[in-house]
């Protein structure tokens, strides 16, 4: 179906209004003078220099991305058993149980830092990263399981009851034919857990130790004392690695999220 | 679901080396610092020295807040040194978080004049003062000249409507208020004949800078032409060739701001972390500071000759210049001022 | 397994909870101040219109998307708001829309504007700033629902002669409501805990709920206020989302009857 006019000009509309604030940021890191400032009254690398040199800011990147990503796949795989069990749950057990799944979610984040915090010093957690781990295992977890649970309502249940008829084992039924189904759900499961995890800092940084920080709680505490544009530098050389990342991966695994679900169950 | 299993298992497995193993006794400093420049400075100007001579360990850990770091582990702290803010030290101690010194523990001190101590009731020091900045008003040079700020009065003046940018409620209680209370003839602890004057201020201002990296963004653009503002934060920025901020003294004075080297109570190493706040105002540690733009307290220091030339004036003329209020007292009723400053910013139209 | 799962995140949902046992006689205190009432519904208002403006712009973006080729190039356009932290994308903000900033400085090139439009440090800002973070949570959850629809219903109402605006109102809308609903939730509820762009962008005055509880906790370190606070907030949020929820379970009914 062809989309209306309407639609288009909306459409082009927000696609440049979206990335807007990026190019002022990547523009500004090239700058070589020492605030930030849009046009850069030169250009300069400079401060790309300065970040690709200095152990810390690599350093606290890999944590994030190292914490962002095992967080986004085990709070997928939670989630995904809690939505299987939930579906043939009894309703009210189902409402309670996905009440405290989202909660986090009802919760500002400063207040949950704290109540983290307290919850961490009684486990002699606290400034590890297992801690952090633990806590934004927590926050992702609304954001895996709503996406999922939605794909989950939405999918065809005979087809994969169908499967089981013809011979296939209940695992094989899950694996084969289920969770290829869900992949939209999945996808974005995952996508939305990382980027949680690996942009959160309000919770973050009151649960970071002597031995370790995250990405963002670094660029924040910089930003407390200085306006460097070292920190659009970060910004840019982690825009360019992500976009690139979700690129790659979904010319070789197939994300999933823009497969239509025909499609999938056709070929 | 063996899949699943297996990738629960590795997960956990990968995750056990962040465990943090029991704390070996040994002695060491774990200090909470502001980041980017100022933890710099700590870990290079006093961290690695203090380790040569003592061979005590310090690691510097960079938080965008120490002192909230420390309220929210509510006696259990990790770091055993923070450096914060004179009042958000008097602060924490209002709350027991801060560990108490009696001045002969410190025996440095004396080379501070005791104007500048933080001290309770009792007359127990509460960390060492290690170096100060002072609070004027920070202008963007094409739009004003030092002559348009005189006095903090002119900051109310009608033609800076909408021009002025100020803090955010939690420095505006315990610094501009206390500022406006003095200009207005009032003291530190009787402030209310500060609130009108701070109410006009607020009134021109068109915003309320959260950071430091903000305002100096704020002022270098032209966005806002004056600002109470933080005497480092613009020499720091002159120093680096933008010329387009400077800062100015009004006739009535500034604020000392002081900031305290503190030991968080319930810390480990409270011996090593007394050894480390004593060290700290060794005169060539406070040359280091300097060139950071945070200016010595103690009187036995003589700066080299091309830093005086950065202020236009000598040090003490600084020190004279500006008023140091009794933190201790004012962070007693910073709760209810900080109410009351966003009180009168809500009320300023 | 599932439900072991299930008693796991239960187990730490639990510790959360129990740490907010405190600062019941507050909570008059609040209610009754003023600046808090104000705070509160500012909060409203602005989760509010951020949401309504996220589904009336997210929709005609989503519908774009799940009928384009080029997807994929699109949706990371679409994320691009996450790629940078929070705080550095607020500083591209204040670039944007400063009095001396490029959106001014347009405006006053093509005449449009005398003075330049105060715009930052404004409610507006605010508004702006929170749209462009959670309109991709939007899109996203509309997307989902409109590629899990099956084609052939579209194609088949269009041979049946329908228009294109009659088969989108009473096919595609209809069957994209759980993606639009569960969107519509999602932003609610994040917009009401909103932090740091309130913070950033906002002026003095444009304090939101989640702002205040910030500063109650790292200015103040009244925890117990802060918690009050949450709870407030917690119940304002419920209150919001849950007409959103049983419009949503109502519409489920009549579509899985058909």
């Amino acid at each position: 179906m062809k989309t209306s006019p309407t639609v288009r000009i909306v459409a082009a509309a927000l696609l440049i209004f979206l990335p807007a604030p990026l190019l002022i940021v990547i523009g500004a890191s090239f700058s070589p003078g020492s605030i930030l400032s849009f046009p850069p009254p030169g250009l300069s690398l400079r401060w790309y220099r300065t970040v690709l040199g200095e152990d810390d800011w690599i350093i606290a990147f890999a944590t994030s991305a190292g914490i962002g990503v095992v967080a986004a796949v085990v709070t997928t795989l939670i989630a995904l058993g809690a939505a299987l069990a939930l579906e043939r749950a009894p309703p009210r057990i189902r409402s309670s149980a996905e009440l405290l799944i989202l909660a986090p979610l009802l919760f500002p984040h400063a207040a949950l830092g704290i109540a983290f915090l307290s919850c961490l010093v009684t486990l002699r957690l606290n400034g590890s990263m297992l801690g952090v781990f633990i806590s934004h295992l927590v926050l992702c977890a609304p954001f895996a399981y709503r996406p999922i649970a939605l794909s989950l309502n939405q999918i065809d249940r005979s087809i994969s009851e169908a499967a089981m008829i013809l011979g296939a084992s209940s695992r094989q039924a899950v694996t084969s034919v289920l969770i290829p189904m869900l992949r939209p759900g999945l996808s974005a499961a995952l996508m939305f857990s990382f980027i949680i995890s690996f942009d959160e800092v309000t919770v973050t940084m009151f649960l970071v130790g002597p031995e370790f920080t995250t990405l963002p709680v670094k660029i924040y505490s910089h930003l407390a004392d200085s306006a460097d544009p070292v920190v659009a530098a970060i910004s840019t050389i982690l825009i360019v690695m992500t976009s690139g990342i979700i690129l790659i991966l979904d010319r070789v695994v197939g994300l999933g999220i823009f497969v239509d679900i025909e499609e999938d169950a056709r070929g | 679901m063996k899949r699943r299993d297996f990738l629960k298992g590795s997960a956990f497995l990968a995750s056990a080396p962040f465990i943090v193993p029991a704390r070996a006794a040994d002695e060491k400093i774990v200090m909470g610092c502001w980041g980017g420049g100022t933890a710099r400075m700590w870990r290079d100007a006093f961290g690695k020295p203090f380790t040569a001579e003592r061979k005590i360990p310090v690691t510097v850990v960079e938080l965008p807040d120490p002192t909230a770091a420390v309220a929210a582990a509510q006696g259990k702290p990790q770091y055993n040194a923070i450096i914060a803010a004179s009042f958000q030290g008097a602060s924490l101690a209002h709350r027991g978080l801060i560990e108490e010194f009696d001045p002969a523990e410190l025996p440095n001190l004396k080379n501070i004049p005791e104007q500048y101590w933080i001290k309770n009731p009792a007359g127990k020091v509460l960390g060492m003062p290690v170096y100060f900045i002072y609070y004027g008003v920070a202008f963007n040079t094409s739009q004003c000249k030092p002559a348009d700020f005189g006095s903090w009065k002119d900051l109310a003046a009608p033609r800076w409507k909408g021009q002025l940018s100020i803090t955010r409620p939690i420095f505006l209680a315990p610094y501009d208020l206390t500022i406006c209370s003095k200009v207005m003839g009032g003291t530190e602890v009787d402030i209310k004949p500060g609130i009108p004057l701070l109410r006009d201020i607020a009134r021109n201002a068109a915003s309320a800078y959260t950071s430091m990296a903000s305002l100096q963004q704020q002022l270098a653009q032209g966005e806002v032409v004056a600002a109470p503002f933080y005497s480092s934060q613009v020499q720091l920025l002159r120093r680096t060739g933008e010329l387009g901020v400077d800062i100015t003294i009004p006739k009535e004075g500034g604020l000392v701001l002081s900031y305290i080297l503190a030991v968080p109570k319930g810390s480990e190493n409270r011996d090593a972390a007394a050894r480390f706040l004593n060290d700290s105002i060794a005169p060539s540690k406070q040359i280091d500071a300097a060139r950071n733009a945070y200016l010595p307290l103690s009187t036995n220091v003589t700066l080299p000759e091309d830093l005086s030339k950065d202020y236009g004036m000598t040090i003490e003329e600084v020190r004279g210049r500006n008023w140091s209020p009794d933190w201790y007292a004012v962070a007693g009723e910073i709760e209810e001022r900080m109410r009351l400053v966003e009180r009168i910013a809500d009320e300023a139209r | 397994m599932g439900v072991l799962l299930v008693v796991f995140a239960a187990g730490i949902a639990g510790l959360v909870y129990s740490s907010f046992e405190r600062g019941a006689s507050l909570y008059l205190d609040l209610l009754r101040d003023a600046g808090i009432r104000a705070v509160l519904i500012r909060t409203i208002v602005i989760s509010a219109v951020t949401t309504l403006i996220c589904a009336v712009l997210g929709y005609p973006l989503a519908l774009f998307l799940a009928r384009s080729r080029n997807r994929n190039l699109w949706l990371v356009l679409v994320i691009s708001p996450w790629l940078v932290s929070i705080v550095v994308r607020t500083f591209g903000w204040m670039v944007l829309l400063g009095s001396r900033g490029v959106v001014n400085a347009t405006l006053q090139a093509i005449g449009a504007v005398g003075p330049p439009l105060r715009i930052l440090f404004t409610p507006t800002a605010v508004v702006l700033g929170l749209v462009h973070i959670f309109l991709p949570f939007m899109v996203i959850a509309i997307l989902s629902s409109l590629l899990q629809m099956d084609k052939r219903l579209e194609e088949a109402s269009q041979i049946l002669g329908g228009s294109r605006w009659q088969t989108f109102r009473c096919v595609t809308l209809p069957l994209s409501v759980p993606g639009l609903m569960g969107g519509c939730s999602l932003v609610l509820l994040m917009a009401t805990g909103s932090i740091v762009t309130p913070l950033l962008l906002g002026g003095l005055r444009d304090r939101m709920l989640g702002t205040q509880i910030y500063s109650e906790i790292f200015q103040v370190f009244n925890f117990q206020r802060a918690s009050a606070m949450a709870v407030i907030l917690l119940f304002v949020a419920l209150l919001m989302v849950a007409p959103l929820r049983f419009a949503e379970g109502r519409i489920r009914k009549r579509l899985g009857a058909t």
